[in-house]
């Protein structure tokens, strides 16, 4: 099961010493690279020119087609796995090449092509010194750039002795790049066929960019004879206008350098064979949202980016590709049955989405997939069901929070998800002041109605100390992302429509909001889409979508004063930063000044995740040390943060370092400090 | 000195080139006899070299283009010997010249596009054959150069349409 091995992944001291290490340099390097870009200009722009439109796709292939052949190359249509392999492989026996050499390519892994031409009897001999290293030792890649990122020195060094008989110091990494050149240089001269992927195919010259550092693609497309290049149909582009913005984010997003060590813009010169090969792209060009997968320039940032592949790597929390993307294309390519094991392991961070240089929303083709694959099990569902019906939720919250204490015995977090009272209890002594203001409405979500009532409470007040005039939904009601996360098609729609029936006329509101930015998401993003086969409910979402603001918008727009307080520091929730792309911070340190201390890494996330944060309890614990150890760094006196959940965890991260520092809500920090 | 040539040396030196900035005129009396291999069109100055699996010590070669927003040299690697001696050498040396600079990646396209349309393979190189597979330790020298010289020439190039003088 995909939680034992996630498990297993966090004891092994090696990876998670190179995963971490790794995970922080690249980010160090990706800042420095886009250093002026405006990165989401640039990602735009490569989001265009990558569009999975079926005729585009068509009439570029055909463009590419005319050109390559006019170079006397030829061009084959493969239109799965098989077929592809069938035809490199018979490249290879005409050309009697029993050994064949190989620069790192994808989608000759998702083709399994090494182990195809093995059983043929030609020895594939793959060039990039990850790739090789990876091939003496028998294993996949855990990465799509770094693909031996989970070997230590001492384990290639050791690999080296085994299978190559060379002796060397597991320090001495000079020595062993030399061992490597040595061997692969003879590899280069006995093959008689070259295999590359390619990075982009430019449509109007049939000409294809090959990038590598090492310089491996290059030999590989010139030593040998034959070149024979396998790509999918998603890496052609129209013109080198097109390519070279690909160009330019590529290399930034997937090591982190301006540009790769070598481009090489190959147009037919010698025996050259395209291999464009489908399995399931040109079906999925059509589909309404996988498409976007297409986009995918194979950078490996939504794996470097994602704090789950930070823990695990790519040998659990992928299959032939891996991270985030790795999800979507292994239910398009591969087995949703696989698929749906490496849905368990999202956190929902939206990390990927975040820092995605070609533009893919794959926070939402995650949560699609996890709805169409019906992931949740019955555990999930029952517990969608009990936020569907907020007389037994109230019920439920009520009995949590008498044996809060035993359940703390039996598992600390899970005393963490009971509150004191409910929402509505305290609603009813709350004395509200009739106010001339505008009306909005304060929508708590399950959180502030089961958890924080308190929060709840002093968002009313504080909406009222800003002018407002609050209302509240008549009953408690969910916003359906729960039901999103865990793949529960059913209770989603249930959820979304009764949503939209309960908040009834936004039209009298100025604005909604919430307290909890996952709620603002699911609100703004996702409802209109979930009430999509009741047009009545669908016109109603679109109308209060954009009323919808958390509680730091609104005080980012009012901007009411703050007195001075102790030294806090302030805590990004994902769904605000990454998915809102909002972040309360810059205003939240301009009124505090010197007491506020930021946090290292603002966008880290705590691991929380909903019910990832049970379901996969060591690895959410695991992400969360992380965060709580920069938390404590700080010295503040408290935390503050815009999300029940966020809080939550951190709240029962900091007790499990027994640290004193508080956690507060934003809104009851802002109550308590107004001026 | 450009704007453009001062970003252009400041990114080559960041990928680890060593930048040598020199006259026309002494760009004449470089010891080219160190050389296995020079291809050098301005000059009309052509070594050839037999490669073979052992690769040669040191090749020299002429830029057609430079980016400055990357530290790129642009090299028509079209020829195939040129090619394998600059893939296969210890230390790859490349001349710049000065008004070959352009500012932008997407300046390169018209000169690409018209490459393009004749077999052609052309290279980007910036730096040193390099890897950081093994525990992300960059190494150089993995299976290409594990040095890169630039010379950049501040002067206009001379032409070239005369017939080739052997070094």
């Amino acid at each position: 099961m995909i939680k034992e091995k996630a498990k297993e992944k966090l004891k092994d001291a090696t990876l998670q010493r190179n995963l971490s290490s790794f995970c922080r340099a690249f980010k160090a390097s990706w800042e420095k690279a886009y250093g002026k870009w405006d990165f989401h200009k640039l990602r735009e722009e490569v989001s265009a020119v990558k569009r999975p439109e079926k005729e585009r796709i068509k009439r570029r292939f055909e463009a590419f087609k005319k050109n390559a052949e006019k170079h006397g190359a030829k061009v084959y249509q493969a239109k799965d796995a098989e077929d592809a392999c069938r035809y490199i492989a018979s490249v290879c026996r005409k050309a009697r090449s029993n050994v064949v050499v190989k620069s790192k390519s994808m989608t000759s892994e998702e083709i399994r092509l090494n182990l195809y031409l093995k059983r043929e009897g030609i020895n594939a001999v793959e060039t990039d010194l990850g790739e090789w290293i990876l091939q003496l030792a028998q294993e996949p890649p855990s990465h799509m750039v770094m693909p031996a990122i989970h070997k230590s020195r001492e384990e290639v060094a050791e690999l080296f002795r085994q299978k190559l008989n060379e002796e060397v110091d597991p320090n001495d990494i000079k020595q062993m790049v030399k061992i490597a050149r040595k061997h692969l240089r003879k590899a280069f001269f006995e093959a008689k066929v070259g295999i590359t992927g390619a990075n982009m195919a430019v449509a109007e010259t049939g000409t294809i960019a090959l990038l590598t550092n090492e310089g491996n693609g290059r030999l590989v497309a010139t030593v040998p004879p034959i070149h024979v290049v396998l790509l999918g149909y998603e890496k052609l582009v129209d013109s080198f206008e097109d390519a070279l913005k690909i160009l330019r984010v590529l290399p930034k997003s997937a090591t982190g350098q301006n540009i790769s060590t070598y481009v090489s813009w190959i147009t037919p010169h010698k025996e050259t064979h395209f291999v464009f090969l489908d399995n399931g792209r040109l079906a999925f060009a059509e589909h309404e949202i996988y498409s976007e997968a297409l986009k995918c320039i194979r950078c490996g940032s939504c794996a470097n980016f994602c704090p789950v592949y930070e823990k695990v790597g790519g040998h659990v929390f992928g299959h032939v590709y891996v991270g985030a993307v790795g999800i979507i294309l292994t239910a398009l390519f591969h087995k949703s049955s696989v698929s749906r094991e490496l849905l368990s392991l999202c956190a929902g961070c939206k990390s990927c989405s975040y820092y995605c240089p070609a533009g893919i929303p794959l926070d939402r083709l995650i949560d699609r997939l996890s709805l169409d694959l019906e992931r949740a099990d019955f555990k999930l569902k029952l517990a969608n069901r009990l936020l569907l019906s907020p007389g037994l939720a109230q019920r439920g919250a009520k009995a949590a929070s008498k044996i809060k204490d035993s359940l703390s015995g039996f598992n600390p977090k899970l005393s963490h998800f009971a509150g004191d009272t409910i929402f509505r209890d305290e609603l009813k002594s709350l004395k509200t002041e009739s106010s001339s203001g505008e009306k909005v409405l304060f929508f708590p979500g399950c959180a502030v109605e089961y958890i924080f009532a308190e929060d709840g409470v002093n968002t009313i007040k504080l909406l009222e100390r800003l002018g407002f005039a609050p209302e509240v939904p008549e009953k408690p009601v969910c916003c359906g992302y729960p039901m999103v996360r865990s793949g529960d098609a059913s209770s989603a729609t249930k959820a979304a429509l009764r949503c939209v029936e309960l908040i009834k006329d936004a039209e009298k509101y100025r604005w909604i909001i919430t307290i909890c930015p996952t709620c603002a998401f699911a609100l703004r993003e996702l409802l209109q889409n979930l009430c999509r086969k009741s047009p009545e409910h669908f016109k109603k979402a679109h109308r209060l979508r954009d009323k919808v603001l958390t509680i730091g918008q609104l005080l980012e727009k009012t901007d009411p004063e703050i007195a001075s307080c102790e030294r806090i520091t302030y805590h990004n929730p994902c769904h605000q930063l990454k998915g809102l792309l909002f972040s309360p911070q810059k205003w939240l340190s301009a009124k505090l000044k010197e007491n506020f201390v930021p946090l290292k890494e603002p966008d880290r996330c705590c691991g929380f995740g909903g019910s990832f944060s049970i379901e996969m309890q060591e690895l959410s614990d695991s992400i969360l040390e992380d965060r709580i150890a920069s938390v404590i760094e700080t010295k503040a006196a408290k935390i503050i943060t815009d999300c029940p959940g966020c809080m939550l965890h951190i709240k029962y991260g900091l007790s499990r370092r027994g640290s004193r520092m508080e956690v507060e809500h934003l809104s009851t920090f802002v109550l308590k400090n107004l001026k | 000195m450009k704007k453009k040539t001062a970003l252009f040396l400041k990114e080559s030196e960041g990928v680890g080139n060593e930048n040598i900035v020199l006259e026309r005129e002494e760009l004449e009396s470089l010891p080219f006899d160190e050389f296995g291999f020079i291809e050098l069109p301005s000059l009309k100055i052509r070594k050839e070299a037999s490669i073979g699996i052992e690769g040669i010590s040191k090749a020299l070669i002429e830029a057609q283009l430079a980016v400055a927003e990357t530290g790129t040299v642009v090299v028509d690697d079209s020829d195939e010997s040129a090619r394998l001696a600059a893939s296969l050498c210890d230390e790859l040396h490349v001349v710049v010249y000065e008004d070959r600079i352009v500012g932008k990646l997407e300046d390169t396209r018209k000169y690409l596009k018209e490459k393009a349309s004749q077999p052609a393979f052309i290279a980007f190189i910036t730096g040193a054959s390099r890897t950081a597979d093994i525990e992300r330790v960059l190494t150089t020298g993995v299976h290409g150069p594990e040095k890169m010289v630039v010379y950049l020439v501040k002067e206009k190039r001379v032409d070239k349409r005369k017939g080739k003088r052997k070094a």
